[in-house]
């Protein structure tokens, strides 16, 4: 992918969380690229630190999480780039909602109960300025009717909606100043699913109207398929694969992927399913070599001594000692 | 005694009232809900989405929350005709329960090996401590744990451990039902198939019949004999599950498979969009009808009974009323 | 009705287990919380001087004019003397003694007998709940300080120290009795306690190993603050001259010096002497509740131990 159309690029990132003098090491070397318009799947079960990931990617760091090293570069706007690390608290503040937005895990829970959504949009063009009541929103109302919702949600308050409604009401209150790059942390695991198709549908217009890109935290593999134009696999704290979805599904290359996505029942499919074996590892004293090994049916001797580098299949990445060719 | 259905529930509903005494709104968690399960083995799926009543539909069978009307029948025996301590003497010998939230399932404050003991010596009425510990340690066998992992508290082990736990402790008093209610909603993609395999196995080999409660139609494929859709309080549509897949009749059955996030074919079309959800629990006519394509008048003024068709496929839907009635 | 439960061999053993862990625990907070260490070590200082020390103390405090009167502190009366003659020092000691005794009475029959009320309501519901709640609920509309003047008046002539605790005890047990049952009826809704029904737990066997061990951090600071609450009751009935005047403890104290204008007579010593013990008393008691607090709460042990 161009240089020129990359939203954002992470290098060597490392960051531990301190516990009982223990690091437990929850991102643990990543590298990645979104590019404009780009929805980025990051996939993976409980533990492997995606959302730690997410919260390093906007800086969100507070005890014990640590920053160790490594770039996040964001384009700012045309030609200019930032390393979110290397900038002072106010920058950052600028930053945030208006290039790149963060919904965590379980927000349209934490809406204020007490107040209309419409204040909601209002603080925050507030924080970037005193602002004209009307204005915003007349902005807003017309926003929401190019994504197709409905202007009485302004005046609603958060429980009053369904669940579906709410999530679709926080994506827009974190889209409305047209930031370049969202992070939404599992958007639609509360949802069942038929507001589930709802939601991705709205992100996907987003990215049509706006070329905004996402990238969508999520541990279901089908959420995945759906909605992403390309996935990252994560395991114990590093990337193992990535590449465009459809290729990634219709042929994993890592064992992990394979794995895991053979695991998925299909309505149709087969119904003798295995499973993988095994636990995830303990991310304090992870396994040496390749973190995967102990429950790899494919696993090699190198696998257990040396952590595999990653390798590039045309426009994917897989860190698997298999490649080695 | 031997020919008794094993779970037999005739017109069950369960109303509650919300608001306050004067102004109290009621609506039907459970709305006219009957099916039996035969002597045979075999595993009952019930699916829905959150909200839809399926929950507490177990919770009656459990014993746990009294219904308003309607009987519940295991074994012959009318459970909600018994005395409060007869109850919980009675049910816990012949059915047990496996709940969705593992680190729930069991006190964080005590070893999970009291739990195994006390069943074995209280449910199952071994008196001898070491004919106790035999029969733990030959369920720990039957879920493919080793036998220490029950000497921890469940804060102690994975997910997917305390999950296996919960299965081994159900079937120590040897039960002709386990009632399941999304036993695998909240454990890792990958390891979900071990988990719904034991309950597969369990039903072939030990003849355990299974009321399998959950959203996802991907693992209700992969294991239901037969499967009932619930939508708000009542069955749409019930009989054989792989007839059902096949050809599923009700519109709901059908919005809900078409909206499955699956991993092997994209979503065709646009997401269906939707209000409101207390006053459908009260109106007149198909609950569904708000949502239905295919709605006609008398969905909105009539309820559709749950019919038997010729395939043996029953629908709640008036698209399949027999003309001549 | 409710099986009492029968003392077998599975009761004492998960007694006995609950001692070890109870010791085990007390260890621990007394190392590594340091509210609760300087809570339990100056209360400790209180106790030997009451316990301790008052025992040695030459002559009954409480006689009058067993010593010069009207004395400031000096070497001779550590504390001084009082205007009926009588040696603050020994006094205070004694009467720390008694206000402990009445203190304990209290918090060990009101937070108990609240405490297992509450979790028989909360865990059987049904009829026994009502029963139980419809008592607690007229012991609480009760206008407690009126009714407990009148008993104290009425009592007199037989009133003493542990009687005093018990009838302080009186209204002490309606409020922990409610907030246990809250407790336990939330508790009840949860996933583990179906699971120990089909286990085979009866009533009883689910209080004890399962909402006992939930409740039992809130029940020894609720025991605590119910040392407090006891010697300041007291003290109120003694100022308004109702407690036990011929008698020894903080709250008398206090009302023979304010009745002998002390203060104003510049006998400062006497006076405050009782008060200077009572706020050390709920100091102490204080900082000790807060460590238990704080060590049963995960995320507030993580923030003291920082």
């Amino acid at each position: 992918m161009s240089r020129n159309s990359e939203v954002l690029r992470v290098k060597g990132l490392f960051a531990y969380y301190d516990v009982g003098g223990l690091s437990v090491r929850a991102v643990d070397g990543v590298d990645l690229s979104v590019g404009q318009g780009e929805i980025f799947g990051l996939a993976g079960e409980s533990g492997c630190g995606k959302t730690t990931l997410m919260r390093v990617i906007y800086r969100d760091i507070t005890p014990p999480l640590r920053f160790l090293s490594g770039e996040v570069r964001l384009r700012v706007r045309d030609g200019e780039e930032v390393d979110l690390y290397k900038l002072d608290q106010q920058s950052l503040m600028k930053i945030r909602t208006k290039v790149i937005s963060y919904i965590p895990q379980g927000s349209m829970s934490v809406m204020n109960p007490t107040s209309r959504i419409k204040n909601q949009f209002l603080e925050i063009f507030q924080k970037y300025g005193r602002v004209n009541k009307e204005e915003v929103l007349r902005q807003v109302k017309e926003k929401l009717q190019e994504l197709g919702l409905s202007e009485r949600v302004l005046n609603s308050y958060p429980h009053q909606l369904s669940g579906g409604m709410r999530q679709r009401t926080v994506i827009s209150l974190a889209t409305i100043l047209n930031p370049s790059l969202v992070l939404a942390d599992e958007p639609t695991s509360a949802l069942d699913v038929v507001y589930q198709r709802g939601v991705v549908e709205l992100i996907q217009k987003i990215r049509e109207m706006y070329r905004t890109s996402f990238i969508l935290v999520s541990h279901d593999m089908g959420l995945h398929y759906q909605a992403t134009d390309r996935i990252a696999i994560m395991y114990a704290g590093k990337i193992v694969e990535t590449g465009r979805t459809e290729d990634v599904f219709k042929k994993p290359l890592h064992p992990y992927s394979e794995g895991l996505i053979n695991s998925i029942p299909r309505i149709g499919g087969l119904k003798q399913l295995e499973g993988l074996a095994g636990l995830p590892p303990n991310l304090v004293n992870p396994p040496a070599g390749c973190r995967f090994h102990p429950r790899c049916p494919y696993r090699m001797e190198k696998c257990s001594i040396e952590e595999p580098p990653v390798f590039r299949v045309g426009d994917r990445t897989v860190a698997c000692w298999l490649l080695e060719r | 005694m031997q020919h008794d259905n094993v779970l037999e529930i005739r017109d069950l509903v369960k109303v509650y009232k919300s608001g306050g005494i004067v102004f109290g709104k009621k609506f039907k968690a459970v709305d006219n809900v009957s099916m039996t399960l035969s002597n045979s083995p075999e595993i009952f799926t019930i699916v829905g989405e959150s909200g839809c009543g399926k929950t507490t539909l177990a919770r009656m069978v459990l014993g746990l929350i009294e219904p308003t009307s309607g009987s519940i029948r295991i074994l012959g025996r009318d459970i909600w005709k018994l005395s409060a301590g007869e109850r919980y003497r009675w049910l816990p010998k012949h059915v047990q329960p496996v709940f969705q939230n593992p680190f729930e399932s069991f006190n964080p404050l005590r070893k999970v090996s009291t739990y195994l003991i006390h069943t074995a010596k209280k449910v199952a009425g071994v008196e001898d401590d070491g004919e106790a510990a035999e029969i733990v340690s030959k369920a720990l066998e039957e879920v493919r744990l080793p036998p220490e992992v029950a000497d921890r508290t469940a804060f102690e082990l994975s997910g997917g451990q305390v999950q296996r736990l919960s299965i081994a402790r159900a079937l120590i008093s040897r039960p002709r039902l386990i009632v399941a209610d999304e036993p695998v909603s909240m454990i890792d993609a990958s390891l979900r198939m071990g988990i719904l395999n034991i309950f597969k196995r369990l039903k072939e080999e030990r003849g355990i019949s299974f009321v399998y409660i959950t959203h996802d139609l991907a693992t209700a494929y992969y294991i239901s004999d037969r499967i009932a859709v619930m939508y708000k309080g009542s069955f749409v549509e019930a009989g054989e599950a792989d007839a059902i897949f096949r050809e599923p009749l009700h519109p709901y059955t059908q919005l809900l498979i078409e909206s499955i996030p699956r991993i092997d074919k994209k979503w065709v079309g646009k997401a269906p969009v939707y209000t409101t959800d207390i006053e459908a629990y009260l109106a007149a006519g198909c609950k569904f009808a708000d949502r239905c394509p295919f709605a006609m008048e008398k969905c909105r003024r009539e309820s559709p009974p749950l019919i038997r068709l010729s395939n043996g496929v029953s629908v709640a839907c008036w698209l399949y009323e027999k003309p001549s009635e | 009705m409710v099986a009492i439960p029968r003392l077998g061999g599975e009761t004492i053993k998960t007694v006995g287990g609950g001692l070890l862990k109870f010791s085990n625990s007390f260890a621990s907070i007394f190392r590594y919380n340091r509210s609760f260490r300087t809570g339990f070590i100056l209360f400790l200082i209180i106790l030997v001087l009451g316990v301790g020390i008052g025992a040695l103390a030459p002559t009954d405090p409480r006689r009058w004019y067993t010593d010069t009167p009207n004395r400031p502190p000096s070497l001779e009366y550590p504390l001084g003397t009082t205007t009926n003659g009588q040696n603050v020092f020994w006094l205070l000691t004694w009467s720390i003694r008694n206000s402990l005794i009445i203190g304990l009475i209290t918090a060990l029959v009101a937070s108990h007998v609240g405490l297992i009320l509450g979790m028989l309501a909360g865990a059987r519901g049904g009829l026994m709940d009502r029963i139980l709640m419809t008592i607690t609920d007229s012991f609480v509309v009760i206008p407690s300080l009126p009714t407990l003047i009148l008993l104290a008046v009425l009592l007199r002539d037989v009133m003493n120290i542990p009687l005093m605790g018990l009838l302080i005890s009186i209204f002490s047990w309606p409020w922990p009795s409610r907030q246990v049952r809250a407790m336990v009826l939330s508790l009840r809704e949860r996933d583990f306690i179906a699971t120990s029904i089909f286990s085979g737990y009866g009533v009883w066997g689910r209080v004890l190993r399962d909402y006992f061990l939930f409740v039992l951090p809130w029940h020894l600071v609720n025991a605590t603050n119910t040392v407090l609450f006891a010697i300041s009751s007291e003290a109120a009935l003694a100022v308004l001259g109702v407690s036990i005047l011929s008698e020894a403890t903080l709250g008398v104290m206090i009302y023979w010096a304010l009745n002998y204008s002390a203060l104003f007579r510049g006998l400062w010593w006497w006076l405050m002497s009782p008060v200077v013990t009572i706020i050390l008393i709920f100091v102490s008691l204080f900082l000790i509740s807060r460590g238990i607090s704080e060590y049963s709460n995960p995320r507030l042990r993580w923030q003291a131990g920082r």
